[in-house]
Formats: structure tokens, sequence, C-alpha cells
């Protein structure tokens, strides 16, 4: 099978049994990554499950792309039902692991039942084994990782969860590496409650291609593009590629409180950091884009860092110090949690500090801590999530579960969408963003990040006009104050993130990133390796029946469980840098969501 | 003379030269094939590619017991897969630990800087980051 690997591992933890599936019974009908993933979890009917028993699944899904030499072919999809969610849970990671497992001969894994035991799947070509891990459960990544090596070689790639996922912590993920993760609806808390430490992976197969020459031609046109676009130079400073959208109120401060931004300190303390402390850059597999930055900064030696989140750490918890940033960023990488998630669950409980709802002097003496220092506090606090002691446990549940148990006054200030804590960009000057917010697979924006009206003005209007052609849908596009339109643009970047997630590439080297590998140049890639011509239209169909996939999913879930709008406080007038902002105008948002359903034909 | 230089600090790890390398030479996608690699090193943050210095006097030829691999006049050595025997006498000799046989035929998988192909090696031609790259001397 030229391309794919050919088979799925389905493996059961609680029979200790694993069988092989051919991809090819899938891949005509759902490509692969995240599209078969979909199917197999439908076919599962895991959606019944309570996300944290061994009747859910946990699978992972490589495309036809990944480890190949096309770029940015390092990715794997990640699905479960989601344990933060509740509806279908949808995380992606980059790295080696991905690559490996296609080289030792299997395109998906699936993940079946629970460990008696603490456990470690060993996947080294043919051979499958479920070993014990019990002296390695309470540890972190990075020592675990170590142990992993020194057993089983350094050649094998290894998925690893820390004590987030170990504790079942809702929104804990999945590490790979110093680099990588898969951190966002709760994926590492799934593994957990399988008992299951950590995936090792080592294979020593080839990836067939149709034809090779004409492969290795296409591939290098697409390198070239990438490595001539101006964001791969943006790859080199994130921080100035912050300050360009900053001043658009497109960061919110604290728990979506206010839009205002200390944005030239902030970001030059973020510039002064990375001087100081950054070594080098590093990529994942096969990717010339090289997002991730090496830093060595003293206490903790040379980690690496991805998708920089140190500006969720300083603008939602209001500590406008990089240090304190890093120091966070590494608590969750050790312990395996999402920084997304856990910067929201620090500006939740940092308004409730503020208005008097939480008691500094009970929250210090829950968390052991002494001093006035709020660093030390919400560090803290982040262990003791990890670990789920004391308020640490109740945190572990997000903001939505916390905010319902600790009351009224609470519940109104948990800024989640279905349970899934929001980010720090700004939906109420970003109204695409709202739409994104809203509709979205998983309850996050990226998988409909709408960059044309980030980018904004003429820059932003040519960005969109590429996608729709000169018109009013390509002005609207890249006018920030719009919803009309928006429904286009999130159906765009929904097929083109579909696209790259089931092929198994990188999305950050197309549009939905401000770079230019369209559905055209992916196309092609895909021809040339399997053989087979697949056009541009012919991916998105796929994309199409991906996200009806999703739907699906979700409906089943629901069931009773009426679709949650975006939280209350959205709605209403907030403070920025330039004045008053109006709140998001509800009617208006829930005709952009009626258009979108339209669009998508799912009304 | 034309050899490979190695600018380690400018590697990303991304390892596109030796899926370049395995495509060019074996048609796949195969990195315990290619002719190079890369090592990470210091908690995987810091990576050197390792390639044949195609030295002027190559031990991995002067030890071979089966003269499969036969120097060349302007360096580096040439294999000849009939004669291999796969005893990895010429991975042990090599002073640099640059060389490795194949998994699969246990020959070894010595650089020839893609002689055949006009555009030149393709790890150089692939690497975005010049961490590789083509040096005439």
């Amino acid at each position: 099978m030229n391309a794919w690997a050919g088979k799925i591992l389905v493996v059961d933890l609680t029979a200790r049994k694993s069988i092989c599936v051919p991809t090819s019974d899938y891949s005509d009908t759902w490509l692969g990554g995240k599209g078969i993933d979909l199917a197999l979890l439908l076919a599962a009917e895991c959606w019944q499950a309570d996300p944290l028993s061994p009747e859910n699944i946990l699978v992972f899904g490589t495309g036809p792309l990944t480890g190949t030499l096309a770029p940015a072919a390092s990715r794997v999809h990640v699905g479960a039902r989601s344990p933060a969610t509740e509806l279908c849970g949808s995380s992606n990671i980059g790295g080696q692991f991905g690559p490996e497992l296609k080289y030792a001969g299997y395109d998906h894994l699936v993940i079946k039942g629970a460990a008696a035991e603490p456990a470690v799947l060993v996947i080294d070509d043919d051979r499958v084994k479920i070993q014990p891990a019990q002296e390695l459960w309470g540890l972190g990544v990075s020592k675990t990782e170590a142990a992993l090596a020194e057993r089983y070689g350094s050649d094998f790639r290894f998925f690893i969860i820390g004590p987030g996922g170990e504790n079942r912590v809702r929104f804990a993920g999945i590490r790979s590496g110093t680099f990588n993760s898969a951190s966002r609806t709760g994926m590492g808390a799934v593994m957990g409650s399988k008992n299951l430490k950590a995936i090792a992976v080592r294979g020593s197969k080839a990836i067939l291609v149709a034809r090779p020459e004409r492969f290795y031609a296409a591939c290098q046109r697409a390198r070239r593009e990438i490595l001539e676009s101006p964001c791969y130079q943006n790859m080199l400073n994130v921080p100035q590629m912050l300050r360009g959208s900053t001043h658009t109120g497109y960061f919110s401060y604290g728990n979506k409180e206010s839009i205002v931004t200390p944005i030239e300190e902030t970001i030059s303390k973020a510039e002064d950091f990375l001087a100081a402390h950054r070594v080098g850059k590093a990529a994942c597999f096969s990717c010339p884009l090289r997002c991730q930055d090496v830093f060595d900064v003293p206490g903790s030696g040379r980690l690496g860092m991805q998708c920089d989140p140190r500006v969720e750490f300083n603008y939602m918890a209001q500590v406008d110090d990089p240090t304190f940033a890093w120091r966070a960023y590494v608590i969750c990488q050790e312990t395996g949690l999402d920084t997304t998630s856990i910067a929201n669950v620090l500006g939740f409980v940092n308004e409730s500090l503020k208005v008097g709802d939480l008691s500094w002097k009970e929250l210090k003496k829950d968390l052991n801590v002494s001093g006035e220092d709020r660093v030390e506090l919400f560090l803290a606090l982040i262990t003791a999530i990890s670990e789920r002691k004391g308020i640490g446990d109740l945190l572990a549940e997000g903001v939505a579960r916390a905010g319902k148990k600790l009351g009224p006054s609470f519940e109104q200030r948990a800024m989640h969408r279905d349970g899934l804590e929001l980010a720090v960009p700004e939906p109420r000057t970003h109204l695409g963003l709202a739409l994104a917010y809203s509709v979205s697979e998983r309850g996050d924006y990226l998988s409909g990040f709408p960059i044309f009206e980030m980018v904004g003005g003429e820059a932003g209007r040519a960005m969109a006009a590429e996608a729709f052609g000169d018109g009013q849908i390509a002005n609207n596009a890249a006018d920030r104050k719009t919803l009309s339109d928006k429904e286009y643009v999130q159906t765009y970047m929904e097929n083109m993130a579909a696209t790259a997630d089931m092929l198994g590439v990188c999305r950050w080297m197309t549009p939905t990133n401000g770079a230019p590998i369209k559905e055209d140049t992916l196309a092609e890639l895909l021809t040339e390796a399997v053989g087979k011509t697949y056009t541009g239209e012919d991916l998105w169909a796929y994309a199409d029946r991906c996200r009806k996939a999703f739907f699906e999913f979700d409906g089943k879930c629901r069931r009773e469980k009426e679709k949650q709008l975006l939280p209350e406080r959205l709605f209403h007038p907030v403070s920025s840098d330039q004045g008053q902002v109006a709140g998001i105008k509800k009617e208006e948002l829930i005709a952009a969501i009626s258009r979108y359903k339209k669009l998508r034909r799912v009304l | 003379m034309r050899r490979l230089q190695v600018i380690a600090d400018c590697c990303t790890s991304c390892r596109s030269c030796e899926v370049a390398c395995s495509l060019v030479h074996s048609g796949s996608c195969w990195p315990k094939e290619a002719r190079l690699w890369i090592e990470p090193k210091e908690n995987a943050t810091a990576f050197t590619p390792r390639i044949c210095r195609r030295c002027r006097r190559p031990r991995c030829a002067a030890v071979c017991p089966s003269g499969a691999l036969v120097p060349l006049p302007e360096g580096g050595a040439k294999v000849d897969p009939e004669k291999c025997t796969g005893c990895g006498a010429c991975v042990k000799a090599c002073p640099f630990g640059y060389l490795r046989l194949s998994p699969i035929t246990n020959v070894p998988l010595i650089c020839d800087l893609c002689l055949d192909r006009p555009e030149g090696p393709a790890c150089a031609e692939t690497c975005g980051e010049k961490a590789v790259v083509v040096k005439e001397t």
C-alpha cells in the first residue's frame, strides 16, 4: 500500500491482546488521520461511555503523508470522548512519534479497555507488548522519558502522561519529548484512566511512495514555497509577531475581564527573555518551519517550547513577568497539563480572589504557601491541580464544573464553551473568533482560526481574496468588527485544518497560520505518494465529511444537553485600550451560527 | 574536491535530510536506509548530523576483507553490494562512527554524494537551515 503503512493496531488493555485491521477498510472513505479516527470513534459507539471509563476508546491517527518527505509530515491526531467537554475530544501532536509509528507498520493505534496495573505499551515493529510501569507512576514527564529510554533504548519514541493524566485532571494532555504535546480536551486523562503511563514505539520499515521522483520534486517545490514565505521568518520572533496583532485588542486581559493590555511592556520583556535564554531552534519531523525554541534557563536546564504559551500565563493570570510564565510552563510540561486551560483556571482564581469570593488566607493555607507573593501561590496551585490536592482537586475538574459546584457567582465567571476553557484571544474585538469559539468542533477557536481579520487591513483582505476571490466576502473576512460572511471563513479554515489533520501534516504550513501551502499543493503531494489522482476539491469533500462526523458524534453525546453559547460576560461591553468595546450581539451571533450550519448543510 | 559540510548549530532535527537521502537512494521514505542521520544530544535539544567525511584514505575500505569497499580518488569509498558480506568491519573501523549497515541488506550505507543527481546531494538540497551544505575544496 503506497503512502499508508497499511494496518490499524487495536490493543485491548483489559484482555491484554492486540489485533490488526487493514487501513484500506477506512482510507477510501475517511482518508486518514483525524478522518479515520472519527470513523473509529463512531464505530466504537463510545459516545455512550463515561469518558474516564474503560468503555471509552483512545485513538491515535497518522495520515498518508506522515513520515514522508512532505513538509511538516509529523502529525498524529488523538481522539476519544473528551472528559472536559463530554463531546468528541480532539487533539494533535507533532514531533517524532507519528513517523516512527508508521515505520513500525501502523497508521492508527486504538486503545481499548484499561490495564489492571500501571502499564507501558511497547510497539517494536510487529512485536506488541504490555509491560508493567508501576515504578514510573507518579514520575514527571522528563524523568519518565529518561527511564523509558534507559529501559528500551534511545531510538524508541514515546507518548507519556505526567501526574496530571494519572490523576485524571480533565484537561491533562499527552507529551512527547520536550517540545510536543497533545494538550487540549483531556486526552491525557483518558490515557491515565486506562492506567497507561506511556507508549513506546520503534519501527524499521519503509513508507512506499508511488512515484518517488515526482513525489520528491513536489516536496521540494512545497518546501521552497514555505522557505520563501514571510511566515518562515516570523517564526524567529514570536513576540514581534504578537506585537503586530495586539494593538487591535486581540488578547483579553485577566479572566476576559478587560482588553486593557500592557502590550509594549509585556512583549518587550518577552523579547528580553528570548534574547537572554533562547539558545536554538528545533523542528518536528520533516518540518522546515522550525517553530520550536530551545531555552536554557537557570534552574530548569535546556528545554523546548512550542507555540509560545507564555502570553497566556502573563495575560490571563495578570502576572506581567516572563519568568513566572516560564516556570508555569515548565510545571505544566512536567505534570502534563494543558497550558491554555491552566492559564484560564489561574484567571478564574485570580478574579475570584480580587472580588473576595476566594480568600487569600484560606488559599495560602490550602496550598501551604507563606508570604504574599501571587507568583508562588499560582505555581503551587498548578502543582496541586496536577496532584488533585486540596482546592486543586476541584479545579482539576475545569472551570465549568468547579464554577457549578462553588455557586452562581463562580459559575458566571467560568470562561468556557461546553466545558473547555477559553483561550486568551478575544472574541469581542474579533467577531470571527466569536463564531469560531461558538461552532468549532472541540470548543476552542483553532480549527477555524480567522487569520484574515487578525491580520486585517489590505494585507488581510489580500489573503482572504486568495481564498474567496475579490469581493464582499474577502472584505468582510478581513474586517474583525463584523460577523457578516464569517461563516465562509469558518468553513474554509475548518476544511483547511481538517485536510492537514487527515493527511498527517501540520496545519501551520497552511493558510490557517498565514502560510502558503493550500489544498491543491496537498492534493499534488498525495497524488504522487499514492499514485492516484486527488484534487483540492476531493480533499475538501473529505474535510466536509470529517466535520460532519464531529456533528454526528456530538449530536449523540448531547442528547438532552442544550448547546452552549459563549459565556454571558462576552455579550456585555468591556473596557479596552481604545475605550469601551461593545459586547458580542447575541442575536447576530445566533444568526451567524445558523448561516454556518446552513453552509455546512447540518441544519 | 566536493564534500558535505555540517554546521551542527543550524540543525533543527527535522530529519528531512534522512528522508530525502532514503527517497533518492531506495525510492521510499525510510530513514533507517539513509546514509546520514541526526544524533540528538542534551535532552534532545541539540542535534548533530552524522555524515560520511569522505576521508582521503578511508579506513572503512582499508579494512574491508572482501574488497567490497573501494577507495575513490576524490575521497570516500564506493561499495559493491555483490561483494559485501555484511561483516561490519567497516563500521568498526570508521574513526568518526559515521558509518552504519542497512538493517535489511547489511551492506554499509556509505554516502555517494548523490553523484548521479544533477542537483547534487539530496540532503543539502532539502536542508532549509543550511546545516548540511556542499563544499568544494
